[in-house]
Formats: C-alpha cells, sequence, structure tokens
C-alpha cells in the first residue's frame, strides 16, 4: 500500500526519508503489515523493515516534531510485544523554531527518535530510535541506581549511554562489570585466605563456584547464583548471530528487563559482599 | 446553473475502496488543520458520511476527501458515505466548488486550477464564454474571487508549475505563495498600464521579481504595493516619468540587489508622506474653522492646545526658512 499522508506537504519529506533508509541501510524492504496496523490503528507514513527482529515506523509532519499521530498512539505501540523503533520526520525549519522545543522534549522523554529534512532533501538523525519495548526512562534509570556506590552508579551510566544507542551491547557491558566485581570479590577471598588462586585463576566462573563452596562466603550463594546466571545469559548477548528462537527473544525483546534486572543483580552482588567484609573496588 | 444529485443512499464502505476525485482543484491540506480533524475522528469517529459515486465495483469521492485521508492514516476498517449516481464532468467540477468552497476559504491556485475547465465547460453548453455574474452563479465564487483566479489562470505555465511545485513542499520550506504571485502580478498590472513599454519584457520582469524574491532583496510581498504606488507616483505626485523608470528600471534589473523598498525610498516615498500630511492639515485646517465659527475655543482640550502650540513653534521655524 502507497504511504498514506494527512498533508499535501509531506510527500516530499516521505521521499526523502525513504532515499534516506535506502542509503543508510541498503535498500531494505518497505512494509505493509496489516495485522501490526490494524492492532495500532495507525498507517505510518512509512514501514522499513530493518530485519527480521526490527521494524521502524515512520510519521511525517510538515510543521510539527511530535505529530498527533504519535501522541496519540504511544500507549499503543509500547503494548506491541515486538521490537517497533518509530521516527518522527519534520522539516529542519521547524526542528530549529525555539516554539517547538517543548514539543522536542515530548518525544524524546516518549522514546521516539527524530529525523529532519532540509531544502535540498538531505535527512538528519536529530534522536536516534530504539525500539519501545527496550525504552528505559532517565529517571527510572536514575532510581534503579539508588543506593549504589558512586563508582558503580558512574559505569552504569556509561553503560546505560551505550543502551540508549544500541540495547544488547549495553547489556553486555553491565555483564562485564558483573564479571569485574566478581573477579575483585575473588582478590579479597584470596586475601583474606577463604579462597586459593587456583581457584580464582582469572575467571568469573570459577571465583563463583570457589565462593559457592568456600564455608565462609556460602551463605551469599542467592547472590553468587544471580551474577552466574545473569553473565552467562547476557555477557555474549551483542555479539553471536541469533540462530534459536531463544535467542532471539534474549537478543530483541528482553533488553528492558535485562538492563533493570543487571542493575539490581549489582545491587545483590555488593550487598553480599559488604555483609561478608569484601571490600570489592573497580579498576 | 443548478447541480443535484438527489438524496443519495447511505452505506458504509471500506476507505480503501475509495480513490480521490481527480477533479478536486483543493491541492493543498494543511497539516494543522489535518491533525485536528484526526484528533476528532479519533475521538469520536465520522459523523458527516462522505459523499460518492461508483465506477467499476470501487466508488469515487464527490465531498470529504479529508475525511477519507484521516480514515486511512486510522486505519478504520467502513466508513459512512452517501452513494449517489455518477454526474457529469461540468457537474462533478461544479459539485467540488459548491461543497468546498463556500465551506471555507480556499486557496486561489486551487480554484483557478479547475476554473479554466469550467468555462471551457461552460461555453459547450452556453455556446458562448461565460459571463463573471454567470460564473459567479454556477461556481458560487464571488466576482473578486473569479477576478483574483483569473491572473493566475493568466500567468504563463512555467510560473504556474513553479507555484504548484512550491505548494507540494512542506509549509516551512515554501518561499513563493499564491500570495506573491497575487501581489506581484496586481502591481506589474499597474505598471504595464501607465508605462506599456514595460510590458515587452514582461517575463523577463517577472524571472527577475522571482529570484529578487527568493535572494530575499524584495523582503515581502507586499512590498509590491510600492512598486504600483512608484509606477503611478507620475500622476498622483507629478514626478517624472523619468525618475519613475530609473527607479523601475533598477528593481527590474536582475544584476543589482537593488530592491523595491530601496527604489521607493530613495523616489517617491516622501512625496507620498507630504501628500499624506496635506491630508492632514486640511483635516485640521477643517475642524479649527469649525470651532472658531462655532465659538468652540474654550471647549479646546488643554492636552490638544498644548499640542497645537508646540506645532505652531514647529511651523513658524518651517515658514521662517
Amino acid at each position: 500500500m502507497a504511504s498514506t499522508t494527512l498533508s499535501s506537504g509531506s510527500q516530499a519529506l516521505i521521499d526523502a526519508t525513504r532515499e534516506y533508509f535506502k542509503n543508510v541501510f541498503e535498500n531494505p524492504p518497505i512494509q505493509n503489515d496489516d495485522r501490526l496496523y490494524k492492532t495500532l490503528q495507525w498507517q505510518p507514513s512509512l514501514h522499513v523493515k530493518l530485519n527480521k527482529y526490527l521494524d521502524v515506523l515512520v510519521e511525517v509532519s510538515e510543521d510539527s516534531p511530535y505529530p498527533i499521530m504519535l501522541s496519540r498512539r504511544h500507549g499503543a505501540v509500547l503494548s506491541v510485544h515486538q521490537p517497533l523503533a518509530v521516527y518522527s520526520v519534520c522539516p529542519t525549519e521547524v526542528f530549529l523554531l525555539p516554539a517547538k522545543q517543548t514539543e522536542l522534549k515530548e518525544l524524546e522523554r516518549d522514546g521516539y527518535g527524530l529525523l529532519t529534512v532540509d531544502k535540498e532533501g538531505n535527512v538528519s538523525e536529530r534522536i536516534h530510535a530504539i525500539p519501545l519495548i527496550h525504552r528505559v526512562s532517565d529517571s527510572e534509570f536514575k532510581a534503579s541506581l539508588e543506593g549504589l556506590p558512586s563508582a558503580i552508579r558512574q559505569r552504569l551510566a556509561q553503560c546505560f549511554q551505550t543502551y540508549k544507542n544500541k540495547p544488547p551491547v549495553g547489556i553486555g557491558e553491565i555483564a562485564e562489570l558483573l564479571e569485574g566485581l566478581v573477579l575483585e570479590a575473588g582478590k579479597r577471598a584470596i586475601k583474606k585466605g577463604w579462597l586459593t588462586a587456583s581457584q580464582v585463576a582469572g575467571k568469573p566462573a570459577k571465583t563463583l563456584d570457589g565462593l559457592s563452596t568456600c564455608a565462609q562466603t556460602k551463605t551469599q550463594n542467592a547472590a553468587w547464583g544471580g551474577v552466574r546466571s545473569y553473565i552467562k545469559e547476557y555477557r555474549n548477548v551483542a555479539h553471536h548471530y541469533v540462530t534459536k528462537p531463544k535467542d532471539t527473544k534474549r537478543k530483541f525483546l528482553d533488553c528492558r528487563h535485562a538492563l533493570i534486572a543487571g542493575i539490581q543483580q549489582t545491587g545483590s552482588f555488593l550487598e553480599a559482599c559488604r555483609k561478608l567484609k569484601l571490600k570489592v573496588r573497580l579498576q | 446553473m443548478a447541480v443535484n444529485l438527489g438524496a443519495g443512499r447511505l452505506k458504509q464502505i471500506d476507505p480503501n475502496l475509495i480513490d480521490p476525485n481527480d477533479e478536486n482543484p483543493r491541492l493543498v491540506f494543511r497539516q494543522e488543520d489535518m491533525e485536528q480533524l484526526l484528533a476528532s475522528i479519533d475521538k469520536h469517529g465520522i459523523q458527516v458520511p462522505v459523499s460518492v459515486f461508483p465506477v467499476g465495483g470501487r466508488y469515487r469521492l464527490i465531498d470529504g476527501e479529508r475525511r477519507w485521508r484521516c480514515a486511512k492514516k486510522l486505519r478504520l476498517g467502513t466508513i459512512p458515505a452517501l452513494i449517489h449516481k455518477r454526474p457529469s464532468e461540468l457537474q462533478n467540477l461544479l459539485l467540488m466548488y459548491n461543497i468546498h468552497a463556500l465551506r471555507e476559504q480556499w486557496d486561489y491556485f486551487t480554484i483557478a486550477s479547475k476554473l479554466d475547465r469550467i468555462i471551457s465547460l461552460m461555453a459547450k453548453d452556453l455556446r458562448r464564454k461565460p459571463t463573471e455574474v454567470e460564473l459567479s452563479d454556477a461556481t458560487g465564487l464571488t466576482r473578486g474571487q473569479i477576478r483574483r483566479c483569473r491572473l493566475i489562470l493568466d500567468l504563463p505555465d512555467r510560473f504556474k508549475e513553479e507555484l504548484r511545485r512550491e505548494l507540494a513542499l512542506p509549509k516551512s520550506q515554501q518561499k513563493l505563495s499564491e500570495d506573491f504571485f497575487l501581489e506581484m502580478e496586481k502591481s506589474l498590472k499597474t505598471v504595464f498600464k501607465r508605462l506599456p513599454e514595460y510590458k515587452t519584457e514582461q517575463n523577463k520582469i517577472r524571472d527577475t521579481l522571482v529570484t529578487k524574491f527568493r535572494d530575499g532583496v524584495i523582503s515581502a510581498v507586499t512590498d509590491f504595493r510600492q512598486l504600483s504606488k512608484i509606477a503611478t507616483a507620475t500622476r498622483q505626485l507629478g514626478i517624472s516619468e523619468r525618475n519613475a523608470k530609473k527607479a523601475l528600471d533598477g528593481i527590474f534589473d536582475s544584476t543589482n540587489k537593488f530592491g523595491i523598498r530601496d527604489a521607493y525610498h530613495t523616489t517617491v516615498e516622501f512625496g507620498y508622506s507630504e501628500k499624506q500630511a496635506r491630508r492632514s492639515v486640511e483635516s485640521l485646517s477643517g475642524f479649527l474653522d469649525d470651532v472658531l465659527e462655532q465659538h468652540k475655543e474654550s471647549r479646546l482640550d488643554q492636552e490638544f492646545m498644548k499640542e497645537l502650540r508646540a506645532l505652531y513653534e514647529r511651523l513658524r521655524k518651517i515658514l521662517r526658512s
């Protein structure tokens, strides 16, 4: 189905955006997913299928960075259980208007991306859109950091910045952070004489094995177990080609859950270490 | 010329079975208006049926393109529609005008784009060209609107095409508007009437004015009113034709950055201001005569008297020099 435009000046924006996706993503298929549109009750200006697991929906507007269609369908888009990234497209002149800055903030707050089109038809990405199913707001993220030491909060904030652009990579970084904490805890346990160097051997999995069996530390097995399964699940989520449905789910649907769970696991791990008087410091 | 297709039969129709009407002269659908309608339809549904006629298993719109566009955007399964019998070509066109143009302010380019066809179809029926009154009666447009349409209709095709392309851009990226062409054409009409020698170069002049407007040398469409005033200054202010032409030559020269405001300022602005001041002096003199005649000096406001005294001092200075 051809794109449906509301206003007469929209077609130029659609044409420029179509060219942009063609050039940047090597001619991805433009979709017509009736089932999806029916659920959303919204015919987007463009629907680009970037890959099997990621759809990009585009809505153009000639005089607003946050078209009414997107604000009215925010709840519906959030409730679709598949990764959908949504871009608004407006002319550069509109994007630069001081009067539109509040709308821009609202657009970003609601997790939509923004592309602008100049007079020559050049498209610029102003706000990157990640799938809304992965979206975690700044305030939600900040609230989840409560009670953590500042050094850990800073590292997690870096992971969150990565997450905002590439969610699976951001999750992988949290798993790496947890590995670092495990190795530090292992070093402290060796110093205390609870574990031997061979029990740790610079490997997180071995260190967790050691902590789980050691008489002084096995009281915190719940925390060690949680960290172990998190690392196993998400350490390499961004690095492997997806072949199994289970991996697909993890990579494309679980990111939001994984981000929050990763922060919780970090908190539980540090709390367990504190109880055992293992002073864990990040390098 | 009456256009009546009867009451029509009400039916719920899939919007995907409806096609827009090629004869709809309306070319511009503004985002803001459309979004307001979209929000209303999203909330309350379509309350007023669209009007269509059947064409080979599908339907063509007579009235309701904005509702139909919103319905497609909202993926509505069906919308209410009144199904009429198929109108003749002239009926179809006249319906568009009578349904739409009377309901809201249309852009002149929109109206003008189909007016030519209506004139030729009416001429066929009447066996003569319709008068302005007949055209006004058939289309529901006022004679003033028809005259303004003609200004656009009479533009050479390439300028009409330029305007059509411009209207297809997002509003924020449009530089030329139909107001620009209307103001330019009205002022050029005055220029050519007063100084016919410019008429031979009218398209070159139009090109220069379009370029100067795009480049910001002519900063507002209202500047064209000053262009008319320069051309009429020979009669209104008694300035020499040579001076008026010198100013116009500067404006119509594509190689400089000389705008209408510059030309107006350096040639006729003072003269027009003086003329306006003279009218004010006449008006003030008339009032003062009345005051003296009716012996109402004591009723004059103190503030006004203060201003009169200050004016008297300024007048003495000017009259002494």
